[in-house]
């Protein structure tokens, strides 16, 4: 008080009166009243362009839940961190995941987080390395009780311990002691607390925040990874980071599909940055489909509809199920259902103008039924597919839901590319975690409620291995004056792009095509197809064209730039789906229906150093071994039966 | 404080009058941008007949006069169907958990929507 009393009065001395605005802008990050801001960079570099560079210990691109948690905990530790995210914090992806949390804190049953383990490790299809799942699993526990200590405000049970259900892929004693009780949740809103926990705790180190700033490229210099280069769209300045760890937490690329459950926003940029650094990607072919998602919308119809006596039909109204699983008709599981649908669309039997999805009718079920037994299921189809559930059936198709793949990473979070000999060797510089890294914990498929603890527990990981690595305050080393000039001349090419094609069409065929050919009937004609028509789309991208000029909140541009950084995503998808010939968790083929240990139980790795370029493919093997085999013993391939 | 923030607000006031503070005092003028005033009389009856059109009831008396489909407003549809009254389930004894049961069809649901599998 006393301070802005004197502030007052000496302001007034000097002048009479105050102006609208002249309160500082604090919230800016480029203004005169902070230490923000960054030096202006030689001006020859871009002349359109101005360019402003900052010095940071490290950079973190992304802020959901691994990159906020990353972000402060290396802040925690002493380092000085810019955070730097196309969108506000708390508008990240991670709000909307609002399934549970798991953890062995034997809250309801003894528990052991070897058994989580063991599960982990079977629900990825023996693809997942066991060192980082014996990592996350074994401090996985001290994860929930730090954020219950931050005010993650858990259901509980009546002794006020954290409330843990059963969930699916759970078991006790190694598969044998049935179901467990393993899975924490914040009422019917994990995600959503989860993000604004964070956010908050954030908000109590000093982290640099550069919100509304879209990461372009990566910064490289002698094969190390030194910052990220980034264009505030606010005020159309071009951001250069340097940083000793560069960090990606951007999440999956979902949208690389027609149909998927994930934001807008969830495109792929921190994979791609990556491959335009000319480091590989690793396991994207494995990609979590659900069967039943509202099309357009993409959100998800629980399988209790099906439960309850709704079917499927096709465009002539017949019950298809029935012939794909004469048994379990529409009870079949997930994947076959998911296989069954697209057979149909593909041969030529969809709904729609395009004839590109089914129907989930349940109008034949009574409306009691409806109402007791699927409370709220009409609500969401009025709302999401705008139709009425007891005249009408609700159009779906299969979406994306998550993708396992992503960039390489350690138990440490440390990316990894391979050498000469097919060794594992560590970037320097660059590091990831969150949903765009792949550690890879989830194998070839994830299991329900592991994704919320992959976050907390590698943007953790993150901050521990800087710590060890590096001392707060290391002077950055000299760098090249013109460093990023090439993602500047990218910006300027597509933001004054005049070519025929706009995004949109462009981005729609992408998303169309991989809907049609790798999404979950995988076969090597389909998938051949597929990657031809890729290759063709992506050629077309130098063709784009954008109509804003502008550089301030230059929406017509980011999209172009999302769509650069699909395409590749999309591509090396694609191709590394083509390539395993074996049908592992989420990568399902009908032509090799069985799992292949002696041939295919190594990671994909994909490279393409630019679009339109063609992919170099390659392989790493598979970490069999745990951290410490004393402490836990790895896990021997075995069928994965549920 | 309170007694210290008065004395400076006096003052202020005598030292220079046209000092605008934060919100604390009423804006200069009454309305934001607006069409010129009518006579005060005519202004009254306007005023009042605006306010009047803005009720709930004179939108459904609209609506039902020329014969509109009415739906149920968004809130309502969006409300969760609870299983129980209270913070405690008294099936599961949990605390401030879900008010539908989530896994109850093997996925995680609410409201038919899935969020994770």
């Amino acid at each position: 008080m006393l301070s802005l009393r004197s502030f007052s009065r000496s302001s007034l001395n000097r002048v009479s009166c105050r102006h609208f605005s002249s309160t500082p802008r604090s919230l800016q990050v480029i203004s005169q009243y902070n230490n923000l801001n960054g030096k202006d960079a030689a001006s020859n570099l871009a002349k359109d362009y101005h360019v402003i560079d900052h010095e940071y210990d490290c950079v973190v691109i992304g802020a959901g839940g691994a990159g906020l948690r990353a972000a402060f905990g290396l802040v925690k530790e002493g380092f000085k961190v810019a955070c730097v995210s196309k969108l506000f914090p708390t508008r990240s992806h991670t709000v909307a995941a609002q399934g549970g949390i798991n953890a062995a804190l034997g809250n309801t049953h003894p528990d052991n987080w070897r058994w989580h383990m063991y599960d982990t490790v079977k629900g990825s299809d023996w693809l997942g390395d066991q060192d980082a799942i014996h990592y996350m699993t074994r401090e996985a526990p001290p994860s929930i009780i730090e954020l219950e200590h931050w005010g993650l405000p858990f259901s509980r049970t009546n002794e006020g311990k954290i409330y843990q259900r059963a969930f699916g892929g759970q078991t006790k004693d190694y598969g044998q002691g049935g179901q467990a009780y393993r899975t924490c949740a914040v009422a019917d809103r994990t995600g959503h607390a989860l993000l604004h926990t964070l956010y908050g705790q954030s908000l109590k180190y000093d982290t640099h925040y550069f919100i509304e700033f879209f990461a372009l490229d990566l910064l490289k210099h002698d094969g190390k990874v030194v910052g990220c280069i980034a264009y505030n769209q606010e005020d159309g300045t071009i951001h250069r980071f340097k940083a000793h760890k560069t960090i990606i937490a951007t999440g999956g690329y979902g949208r690389a599909y027609f149909s998927c459950t994930s934001a807008h926003t969830c495109t792929g940029d921190g994979n791609a940055m990556v491959s335009r650094a000319g480091f590989p990607l690793e396991d994207l072919e494995f990609v979590q489909f659900h069967p039943t998602g509202i099309y357009g919308s993409g959100c998800l119809i629980t399988e209790g509809a099906r439960g309850e006596g709704g079917y499927l039909i096709n465009s002539e109204g017949e019950r298809f199920m029935e012939r794909y699983a004469p048994h379990a008709k529409d009870l079949a599981c997930r994947d076959v259902v998911a296989r069954a649908i697209t057979m149909e669309i593909n041969g030529g039997r969809g709904v729609g103008k395009d004839k590109d999805h089914m129907f989930l009718q349940l109008s034949h079920l009574p409306p009691s039924v409806l109402q007791e037994r699927l409370p709220g299921i009409s609500e969401t189809a009025r709302i999401f597919a705008g139709v009425d559930v007891t005249k009408e059936p609700i159009p779906i198709l299969p979406t994306v839901h998550y993708n396992m793949g992503g960039i390489p990473t350690k138990w440490t979070g440390e990316a990894l590319t391979v050498d000469e000999n097919g060794q594992d060797k560590v970037i320097p510089g660059l590091m990831a975690c969150g949903e765009a890294a792949c550690a890879s914990v989830h194998g070839a498929n994830r299991l329900g409620a592991n994704s919320l603890l992959d976050l907390v527990v590698f943007g953790r990981a993150v901050a521990r291995t800087v710590k060890e690595q590096l001392q707060p305050g290391t002077p950055l080393e000299e760098l090249p004056a013109d460093i990023g000039f090439e993602s500047i001349k990218n910006l300027d090419k597509l933001r004054t792009a005049e070519g025929s094609v706009p995004t949109a069409d462009l981005r729609l065929e992408m998303q169309k095509c991989m809907q049609k050919h790798i999404a979950v009937f995988r076969t090597q004609d389909n998938m051949d197809e597929g990657v031809e028509e890729l290759a063709k789309i992506e050629a077309k991208f130098p063709n784009v064209k954008t109509t804003d000029r502008s550089m301030i909140w230059n929406t017509d541009l980011t999209e172009t730039l999302e769509l650069q950084n699909l395409l590749t995503c999309a591509r090396q998808t694609a191709i590394a789906a083509a390539a395993r010939k074996e049908s592992r968790g989420a990568h399902a083929r009908d032509d090799y229906p069985d799992r292949d240990d002696v041939h295919w139980q190594k990671h994909t790795l994909t490279w393409q150093n630019d679009t339109g370029k063609p992919v170099d493919i390659g392989y790493r093997h598979v970490i069999t071994h745990t951290l410490d085999e004393s402490e836990c013993k790895s896990i021997p391939p075995a069928v994965r039966s549920y | 404080m309170s007694s210290l923030i008065q004395i400076t607000r006096k003052e202020l006031v005598r030292v220079v009058t046209p000092m605008r503070w934060y919100s604390s005092k009423p804006p200069i003028f009454d309305d934001g941008p607006s069409p010129p005033k009518l006579s005060k009389e005519e202004q009254k009856e306007f005023d009042e007949a605006v306010k009047k059109a803005n009720t709930q009831m004179a939108i459904d008396e609209y609506n039902e006069k020329n014969g509109a489909e009415v739906k149920p407003s968004g809130q309502a549809v969006l409300k969760t169907i609870p299983e129980f009254e209270g913070n405690v389930n008294p099936k599961t004894g949990e605390v401030n958990g879900p008010k539908q049961d989530p896994t109850r069809h093997g996925d995680w649901s609410f409201n038919g929507r899935v969020t994770d599998f």
